[in-house]
């Protein structure tokens, strides 16, 4: 498998079809004299950004800290994908875990839920 | 049955949604400066939005992924951040002319000043998106722009020289007044060949959950329906040349194009006019509000979709909501809607390549395509699409500042 080719950008969903974001970096373990291993996916604003530039990485790291301290950039362990296609599709399911998804929970709790109609 | 019952809602939703500010804005001024002489540039634009339509279409039947995903995926995010944030900020642009064309169609109906109408404006356009699915909005809107026909009805009524028409379908220069004829020409493309058609169609047909049965549908549905809808706006070209022009009005304003219709309809043009310009505008404002929301949460891989309920896609419905917070505010400082139209057709010009030079790439793709890739033919298309979007993409900002007034 060509891990840029077939895994880095592409996107990951959970059982239910719920997408968990894109896979923004590659975590990969050195070691000595034997080939490297592929230890997780990231999937992360400031993972995305430092693939642009390392200041983009440093704006984007001070601006999510201060308007969402509740968000931290994920990792997926290759052991979890059952599908690997146009997406990858993982074995979990977000709604159930409160460790993944936390903006897209927290604003749906604090922001749109105050909205009219926000609750429908 | 079915196919042919969806072709012709594809058809009449292509003919309903086609006309909104940039359309109505360029086709005024081209027909009331040149005459027909800018019927040409609505031709070309036509035939590359048929192309462009088609494959984003296909792409959406065969993969159920979007333009904006394949993008990102094939070329990379530090890539793709830059047809995203150019598409926003253009997007965005155009979405500010919208509202302020809905609030200025009321304003010369009521009285009330635009600046009272921008706010309620974007609150019916965020409502409708709030409360409603893609399907209704999309069919509702688009029946309801079906009134924009009154344009071809008058043309027709005021018996147009169909030969001088026909003729000027050609490409041709103008002597006069070339900087403004080029730039009135770039701004007539920049408004048919809108970015945003091009990655909200795509994603409107996996709202609509295409399968490679509507390849078909989808091609019949690209090539008639935007002709049609292409021939209501070079009805307004028309008009202009028929009703405007002889009378030396430029079209400067919307205000002073307002009449357009009270020739072929005494009793009912002026009233059939504004409801025309607020039903086109709110149409392609709910289109380009979507649109944000669709290219930055595909381009983030967040979960999409107007048909679900905003607690359930809390970002994908936040990103339209803070750009109707934003859109609004040039109507609100009193900004003329049609010179932010003209100069939102520019930048869209500008933006053009970045947007569609991906596709080059994207419609081979096999992964996404399969067998439906590609051929020559669309080969040829696309790289003439791009040399062309290149092209009007230098020449834009030098035309908008010797050609503009």
């Amino acid at each position: 498998m060509d891990l840029v080719r077939d895994v880095l950008d592409i996107r990951l969903v959970d059982r239910e079809g719920q997408g968990l974001g894109r896979v923004d970096g590659i975590l990969l373990q050195l070691r000595a004299g034997r080939p490297p291993r592929f230890v997780a996916m990231e999937v992360g604003a400031v993972t995305a950004a430092r693939r642009i530039h390392p200041r983009v990485a440093a704006i984007v790291r001070w601006a999510t800290r201060r308007l969402f301290p509740c968000v931290r950039t994920t990792r997926y362990a290759p052991t979890l994908c059952r599908d690997l296609g146009v997406d990858i599709e993982l074995d979990l399911v977000a709604s159930k875990n409160p460790r993944l998804l936390r903006m897209e929970k927290w604003l749906g709790r604090h922001v749109v839920s105050k909205l009219p109609g926000g609750t429908w | 049955m079915k196919n042919v019952a969806k072709v012709g809602l594809g058809v009449l939703t292509s003919i309903g949604g086609y006309l909104e500010v940039g359309s109505i804005g360029t086709a005024l001024q081209a027909g009331a400066r040149y005459r027909y002489g800018l019927l040409w540039a609505l031709a070309v634009g036509t035939v590359c939005v048929i192309f462009l339509t088609e494959m984003t279409g296909r792409l959406a039947a065969v993969s159920q992924h979007t333009v904006v995903d394949a993008i990102r995926k094939r070329f990379g995010v530090s890539f793709q951040i830059w047809p995203l944030a150019t598409q926003s900020v253009v997007d965005l642009f155009v979405l500010a002319s919208e509202i302020g064309g809905a609030a200025l169609a009321l304003q010369l109906l009521t009285g009330a000043s635009m600046r009272v109408w921008a706010l309620p404006v974007a609150l019916l356009v965020w409502a409708l998106l709030w409360f409603g699915t893609f399907r209704a909005i999309e069919h509702s809107v688009a029946t309801l722009g079906l009134i924009t026909l009154c344009f071809a009805v008058a043309a027709v009524k005021l018996g147009p020289d169909w030969h001088e028409a026909v003729r000027n379908l050609v490409p041709h220069v103008s002597h006069r007044d070339p900087a403004q004829y080029g730039y009135l020409a770039v701004a007539v493309l920049g408004a048919t060949i809108s970015p945003y058609l091009i990655t909200f169609y795509s994603s409107g047909g996996v709202e609509e959950r295409m399968t490679p049965k509507d390849l078909l549908p989808n091609r019949i549905v690209a090539a008639v329906g935007m002709s049609f809808g292409s021939l209501v706006a070079m009805a307004i070209v028309v008009l202009a040349a028929l009703v405007l022009a002889p009378r030396g009005v430029r079209a400067d304003t919307y205000q002073e194009s307002a009449f357009i219709l009270t020739i072929p309809f005494p009793r009912w043009g002026f009233a059939l006019f504004c409801t025309s310009l607020f039903i086109g505008c709110v149409g392609a404002a709910l289109e380009l509000a979507l649109d944000l929301a669709y290219i930055v949460s595909q381009s983030f891989g967040w979960d999409w979709g107007e048909s679900q309920r905003p607690r359930e896609e809390a970002r994908f419905a936040l990103v339209y909501t803070l750009a109707l917070l934003v859109a609004p505010l040039p109507a609100l400082a009193g900004l003329d809607p049609l010179k932010l139209t003209m100069f939102s057709m520019a930048i869209t010009v500008v933006a053009l390549p970045i947007v569609i030079g991906p596709l080059l790439v994207i419609m081979n793709d096999k992964q996404y395509l399969h067998a439906q890739t590609n051929g020559l033919l669309g080969n040829v298309a696309v790289m003439v699409i791009v040399a062309l979007a290149f092209v009007l993409a230098v020449v834009a900002i030098p035309l908008q500042i010797t050609g503009a007034r």
